[in-house]
Parts: C-alpha cells; structure tokens; sequence
C-alpha cells in the first residue's frame, strides 16, 4: 500500500509535468491581412514601439483573440497582453485598480458606454486626435461618442436555435420566440449582463408592445447566466432555443460539428464594443496604436472574423452590418431595467 | 467555568550568571501572530466602509443599501436561502453523524478508504461537481435520464423527459446535502476520534444497544464538535455561490450569494451598496448560530481526553452492518463517483450532448488544457498557493486558539469574533475589500501573489480556528494543568502536550483548507490575473466563456490532483496516530 502510493502519486505528477510541455505559436483562424496601403502612418509609431507591449482589458471570445495579437505584432512589432474577463468584471477591476492609484490597463474594450461616459471627468481616457490616431478620419462619425473612446464592431442579437429542433429558414421574427416547441425550454441569458440586451428588451417593446415581453415570460424561460452555457444547452438539446444571442457564443459549438444556429431576425440591436486608451498607462503610445489597428481595415478584419459585424462596409468574413443599424439607447434601457425585467417575469 | 493555572514556583538562585530571558515567549508569538490577523481583517473592511460612506454620495450609498435589505425581493431570496441550507443542513448533519459514527466506533468501518472517500466531494471543486450533476440530472438532455429512459422504455414505459430534473427545488437541496455533509463528516469524526470510549464501553456493559449507545452517551458527549458542525454548515451555506448559481439560477430559485456576487461583479455600476444590503442578512444568521455554538460549548457537560488514550473494540451492529455500509458506498457513489463519471463523460465529448457516442470520443479537451498556458500556470500556482496557505492558516488558528482559550477575557472573547468575521461575509467583499486596501498605497499589492496569499488566509482563517478551537475543546483542561503543575512553559505544554493530541484535528483541518483554496473561485476571480492565474480564475473563465467539455476536462484533472494530495496527507496523518 505505501509503495504504491507514493509510485503513484510520483507517476501522476511526472504525467501531467511531461504533458505540460508546450507554448509556442498562436494559431490564426485566417490569414492576417497587411495594414491598409492609403491611411497616413500615426505619429507615434515609434515611441510606441519603444515601449514595445501594450496591455488589452477585452471581453472578446477566446477564438477571436490570437488572430488581432498576431495581426498587430505583424503590423508594428508590438505584442499584446492579454487579459480577458466579462465586461463586467473588467470594469470592476479597472476601477479598483484606478481607485487604488494604479493603471493597469492601456487600452479598455468594453461592451458598453455608461464607463467611458463617467469616467470622462476623471480623465482616465486619453483623448484620441487623427495625427495619432489616423484611422478616425474613415470611421463614421456616428460610432464615435466623444473624443476619448469609439465604437469599434457591434455583435448583432438574433435567436441562437437548435437545428434539430427548428429549421433555422423558418426562423424569420421575433415570433418565433412565442412558438410552442420553445415552451420551459428557451434559454435566455441574463438580460443584466449587458446594457445591449435590455435595449433589445426595450426594442422588442417598442415594436409588438409589452404583451410580447409578457407572452415571454409565459414561456417560462430558463435564466441562464451567460451566453456560453446558454448555447451549450440549446447544442445539447436541453433547451430548443436561445435569446438574446450573438454568434460568438455559439461559434465553437458550431465549428466541433454541433447542430447549432444563429439567425437575425429584424429590426435588432447589436452588442456594441467600445475602446478607450488609458490616459497614464503603461504604454500611452502603444495603447492609441492599438486602438488605430483596431479602426484600420486590416484590424477590423481580424477583429471581426466570423461572428461581429463592422462599421466599415465590405470587411470579409463578418457579419453583416444590420439594415439602418444606429448606436442602442442604453441610458434609457437600464433606467427601465426594472420594468423591463418584470414584463418578462425574472 | 475559570480555573487558574498554577504558577511555577520561582527557583532558587544558583550561580552568579543570571538566566537568560527569551527574547520572545511563546504566548508574545501568539499575540503577534493574532494581532496581524485581527489586522488583516479589520484594515480592509474599515477602508472599504469609510470609501463606502466618506465619499461624495455617502447619504445616496447609505440609502442604496438599506433600501436593498428592506426590499421584498430580499425577504425571498433569505428564505429560500434558509429553506435550502436549513433542509440540507439537517440532513447532512445527520448524515455526517452517521457515517463519522459508523467508520470510528462500529464494525461498519470500510477501513482507510471509507474515512478519506467522504472526503472527496471536497476534492471536486464545488462548480464542476455542479455541472457534473447538470450532465447527469438535465430534464432532457442529462446522461442518467438518458439512461433511465432507456430502462425504462425497455420495460414500456415512455417518457420525454425526466424523471430526475436537478434544476428544481428537491435538486437544489439535493446538490447542497451532498456539498455539506462533508463538512459535519469531518468536524463530527474528528471529535470521535478523540473521544473517551469509556463512557461508551460503560453504556453498552449496562446493555444499552448500539444505537441507545450512539443516541443518549456519543451524541451528547460530541456537543462541540456538533456546534461546530451546525456553524460550519450554516457559514458554508450561506455563502455558497457555486452550485445555486449553476443550478439554482436556471431553476428560478435565486439565493442571497449568488445574488451578492451579481450585484458586485456583474452589474454596472457595481451595487456594493445593495450587495452589503443583503450581507447584512447573511451576518446575522451566521451571529445567532455562532451564538449557539459558544453556548453549547461553555456549558460543558462533554467528555473529554482523560489521559488514558484506550481505543474501544469496534461495536457489533449485527444485522445492521451491511444497511449502513451499504448507505456509505451509495453516499459516496453520488458524491463522488456520479459527478466525476458524467465529467470524465463530457470531457471526452467535442460538444455536450444527450447521444453519447463511443465512437466520437475525444482526448481533445485535456490536450488543449495542456496546450494552455493560464490553465497549466494556474494548476501548479494554486497547488503551491495552498499549500503555503493552509499552512499559515492553520498555525496562526491553533496560536489564535491558545490566546483565546487560555483566558476568557472580554478582550479574547471580542478578538476571536473578530477572527471569524471573514466567514461572514462573502467571499467576493473580502476580494473587493482587498483590492481598494491593498492594491495601492502604501502596500501596492496589486497583481500579486501576495495578495492572494493574504487573502486565502483571511478568507479561511475563521475554519483553520474552528477546527483548532474544538481540537482544543476535546483535549480539555486537565492536560495542560497537569503539564504547567510539572513545571512545564507554555511553549513546552503546547508541543508536548497539546499539538500532538490536537494533531489529528488540525491536520484534518488543513486538508480542508488545502482542497478549499485550490477550489476558492470568488476571491480568486477579483484578485488573481493573467499575471497570477489560479485555478478558480481559470474555471470561472472557463465556465463564461469555454464549453462545458473543457470545464469538465479542468474539473477531472483538479480531482486527480487534489485527491492525490489529500489522500497522502491522510495517509500522513493515519500514520502519525499508530506512533502516538
């Protein structure tokens, strides 16, 4: 008994150390594309390669990651740190980290605007001007809230079903939520988590009136707390259908052969993705770069591939942008948050 | 009761080169040890409640934050938090009582196996045994279902889903029966353990039968360690956030933990206002079972170690035997080795599904948690991390323990509430608490393992002195009298008195506490990074945006290190109690 304990125990250990070999590469999902011939380089290219890293506070899903650190580590020579968290949680730790006199973060990616907003008299956010930041000339002026941060894609929301279940042509409003197949088993993601899913809840309101919330709610729909395990029971056929949904919940799912689909039913919102650079970072320069790569079209291509839409047109491999799409309202959906969170019965 | 050590009387003085005082007594050491403790715990909270009110919108947080306590939505969600651990709790309770008797004093006993299997629900981290019993228990897509259906359709019964449904009330308290009871098995075998049988042996001479013998002379005589148990149960509820949020929330039953952590993590801006609203609750149910323990135990009236240290013959239970047995192995079946076969079952899926196929299995999961840099980093930080954690917690516990005991002062009495106010609150305000006192100045922790490290030990501290506290009650004081009327120091009567009787209780403690920080999510989620990933962060990573395949390939390989660790502790530990 002693001996094979400790044989074991050994064996185990040199198992799992034997297997922790590697690190090496990341892998991209596609080609990275060069940086776009016509756009003026930035004034701080330089100063921004002398700091050599930036640091990236994103809640963008783990596929979409490598494809943007090696775009831009092509592009300039600087790599990118990573840290990924629910926006949520990111901005938790981004103010902590501010209130305890510390910065962190260069460059802050969040799916919302209330931050940047607030923070805008503490001047936590760099001010973003053409001469550094060149790609701001070809964005459109409306993704573009204030001087010190933009939008930079949108995830349209649609219905995320299970292709057993629902032929995803016949999927073509938002009725389809009402259908009786969905009845105790629609998985629906917390509308809390983000500010885009209750103005998708406003959206819904405003466009078959607050019985359509209620009828909802009669289908006693399972809270779940985010997108992923959400997806995960629509693949699994636990659930028949999934809303608010993005693809990028459902893309890894898809991609290992699971029958799982989005569709967007219109009109719709979208899950917006805002970047700000952190006014007295690590790396100033570095960050205003980072932010520029993500505006070129080169950036917005690796940013986006296969399951975000961009503001430019014609950016390969996205998702495309919704007709008429304008930025949500989201100061207003979270005023009526309580409302909105009662007519569907959470 | 309060008895006074005698003093030693003063010696004669001998030659002319005087003694030399020790720099530092041992009870100086103890006192060191819990003022950097009671400091710890203070300094952040103080920190975090005067930023809460010392700011601009002070009247405005103030409001928030009794406006959430006094809301209806609280009053529910506090029920069903009691109703879930009250139900379970009694359960496991008497679960735990039951089987710690079975294994020490009966001829059920499975041997070295049966006392460490209990142990290993603690060895799942507690949101992979939950997603675990949601692969096995879905309505319509769980493994067991399938199975069940299966069964069932062969014999002509057919059914579309079901029967066993774990998002559901008898689910939930299904899931936290099984999480607690560990912690009453634990509490109540190690107090057993140190038990006097003579009492027990003079009970069944008179012709008491085994269970007269259990119910009227070993449980009245455990009261601490069951006091201890009803707490621990109570705070570990209380503050359990894992498994109702995997599979409470689904369900529609939303508990005051999960609620807490939603309001500061996930909601913008974060409502800590709202979330200490609700912790007010959560504070108050802890007090009044703290409040019962102390009372249960300053009664006395418990047996303790008389100095004899016989073990008993093992009690004949006849045809008892083999039920009782049969009820541990099924215990441990759905503890353990359920949850762990619906994960090594979906660990080897590419996507979680109901049509298990043997054919599509796959090794892909694990060869990318290995690929993984956050996930191999965070794996070996935390095995490290807990070991030096538990240790630290488990030292400064027992030193706490001398200076509480040996003198019930208002003041002892105050510093040991102090010391378990940690457990009374969530996890997720001692990170938050942390971060606004430690992060920045004049400490500049921030992105530390340091932090970490403090923060396991504040975080766990309130267990490791539990743990400690009752180890000392079961010892007694006659031992220690004894050893200072033979002219022994406080140093000398601890080691050679105290910690070697102690030891089986303190290191079934650090085991605890050990699985406990490898597993700890809530801390780890503010406070660890890219920089100091642990394993906690990487779950909780995993679960919001990983598939559940690859949760459950991290949450088999955290079982396999965890049970290799604590199964050689036990092993320790068994073997240390033969040299005794």
């Amino acid at each position: 008994m002693r001996l094979s304990l400790k044989t074991c125990a050994i064996g185990a250990v040199s198992a799992l150390a034997l297997a922790a070999c590697s690190g090496g590469e990341p892998e991209t999902r596609g080609a990275i594309p060069t940086l776009d011939a016509d756009l003026p380089a930035s004034s701080i290219v330089e100063a921004a390669q002398k700091e050599g890293k930036v640091v990236w506070y994103t809640p963008i899903p783990e596929f979409g990651i490598s494809d943007v650190l090696v775009g831009f580590e092509k592009a300039y020579g600087i790599k990118v740190e990573v840290v990924r968290f629910p926006g949520n949680t990111l901005i938790q730790r981004y103010s902590a980290e501010r209130e305890a006199g510390q910065v962190l973060a260069d460059v802050m990616h969040i799916p919302e605007t209330a931050f940047f907003e607030d923070s805008k008299d503490k001047g936590w956010f760099a001010d973003l001007n053409e001469s550094e930041v060149p790609a701001l000339a070809n964005w459109p002026q409306q993704f573009i809230p204030d001087d010190h941060y933009v939008m930079v894609n949108t995830q349209p929301i649609g219905i995320t079903v299970n292709t057993d279940e629902f032929d995803p042509a016949e999927v073509t409003s938002w009725d389809s939520l009402l259908d009786k197949r969905a009845s105790t088993r629609f998985a629906m993601v917390d509308p809390t988590n983000n500010p885009y899913y209750l103005a998708w809840l406003r959206m819904l309101e405003e466009q078959y009136g607050p019985e359509f919330l209620e009828s909802i709610a009669a289908q006693s729909p399972k809270k779940l707390d985010s997108a992923v395990p959400a997806a995960q029971q629509v693949a699994a056929h636990e659930s028949v259908l999934m809303a608010p949904a993005a693809v990028s919940g459902s893309l890894a799912l898809q991609n290992e052969g699971a029958p799982i689909e989005t569709v967007y039913p219109e009109p719709t919102v979208g899950i917006e993705g805002y970047v700000g650079a952190s006014a007295d970072g690590p790396h100033p320069n570095a960050a205003k770069l980072f932010v520029n790569y993500l505006l070129t079209r080169a950036g917005q291509e690796v940013l986006n591939r296969g399951y975000a839409a961009s503001p430019l047109p014609d950016i390969p491999d996205s998702i495309p942008m919704p007709e008429g799409y304008t930025r949500a309202d989201t100061a207003a959906a979270i005023a009526e948050k309580k409302r909105l969170l009662g007519l569907i019965g959470l | 009761m309060s008895t006074t050590l005698l003093d030693r009387t003063p010696e004669p003085e001998l030659e002319s080169t005087p003694r030399k005082k020790p720099l530092l007594t041992f009870r100086g050491v103890c006192w060191i040890v819990m003022a950097i403790v009671v400091f710890l715990i203070l300094y952040p909270l103080v920190r975090t409640a005067l930023g809460m009110l010392g700011i601009g919108t002070d009247a405005a947080q103030l409001g928030q934050m009794w406006a959430t306590f006094w809301q209806r939505s609280t009053l529910t969600m506090t029920v069903n938090t009691v109703l879930a651990v009250g139900i379970a709790g009694i359960g496991a309770l008497a679960a735990g009582a039951l089987f710690a008797w079975a294994n020490e004093r009966t001829d059920a006993r499975l041997g070295f196996a049966a006392r460490s299997l209990p142990l290993i629900p603690m060895f799942i981290p507690s949101i992979a045994a939950a997603v675990g019993w949601v692969f096995l228990a879905s309505s319509n897509a769980g493994l067991l279902n399938v199975l069940i259906r299966n069964v069932l359709g062969t014999v002509g019964i057919e059914m579309t889903e079901g029967p066993l449904n774990i998002h559901s009330w008898p689910g939930l308290i299904f899931a936290y029966f099984l999480f607690l009871t560990p912690y009453a098995y634990l509490t109540i075998s190690s107090g057993l353990q140190s038990l006097d049988p003579a009492l027990e042996e003079a009970s069944r001479s008179s012709g008491a039968s085994a269970f007269t013998t259990f119910r009227r002379v070993t449980l009245p005589s455990l009261r601490p360690s069951l006091a201890a148990s009803v707490l621990l149960i109570a705070t570990m509820g209380f503050a359990l956030f894992s498994i109702p949020l995997v599979i409470g929330t689904p369900a529609g039953i939303d508990v005051l933990p999960v609620e807490i952590v939603h309001m500061v993590a996930h909601e913008y801006p974060s409502n800590k206002a709202g979330a200490l609203g609700l912790s007010i609750v959560v504070v108050a149910v802890v007090i009044l079972c703290w409040m019962l323990q102390r009372r249960l135990v300053r009664s006395g009236g418990h047996a303790t170690i008389s100095g004899r240290g016989a073990r008993s013959a093992a009690l004949q239970l006849g045809r008892w035997r083999w039920p009782v047995r049969i009820a541990m192995l099924g215990f441990m079946a759905l503890t353990a080795a359920l949850p762990l076969l619906g994960l090594i079952a979906v660990s080897l899926q590419s996507y979680w599904t109901a049509n298990f196929s043997f054919s599509s299995l796959t090794l892909s999961n694990y060869e990318s948690l290995f690929d993984n840099e956050l996930v191999w980093g965070g794996l070996q930080n935390s095995v490290v991390l807990a070991a030096i954690g538990a240790t630290a917690a488990i030292v400064a516990g027992a030193l706490i323990t001398m200076v509480v005991e040996s003198r019930r002062s208002k003041v002892t009495q105050t510093l040991d509430g102090i010391v378990k106010i940690p457990a009374t609150l969530t996890h997720i305000i001692i990170a938050v608490a942390f971060v606004v006192a430690f992060a920045g100045a004049p400490f500049y922790l921030v992105g530390t393992y340091a932090i970490l490290m403090l923060a396991y030990v504040v975080l766990y501290i309130p267990q490791a002195t539990f743990y400690s506290s009752a180890a000392y009650h079961q010892v007694g004081r006659q031992l220690t009298e004894a050893s200072a009327t033979s002219g022994a120091a406080a140093w000398t009567t601890f080691r050679r008195v105290l910690l070697p009787l102690m030891a089986p209780g303190l290191i079934a403690g650090w085991s605890l506490l050990f699985v406990l920080i490898t597993g700890d999510i809530t801390a780890s989620s503010m406070l660890a990074g890219t920089h100091t990933p642990v394993v906690g962060f990487v779950i909780l990573d995993l679960w919001t945006s990983g598939t559940y395949p690859r949760l459950a390939a991290l949450g088999v390989l955290m079982t396999v290190v965890a049970s290799i660790v604590v199964l050689t502790v036990m092993w320790l530990r068994d073997k240390l109690r033969l040299v005794l």
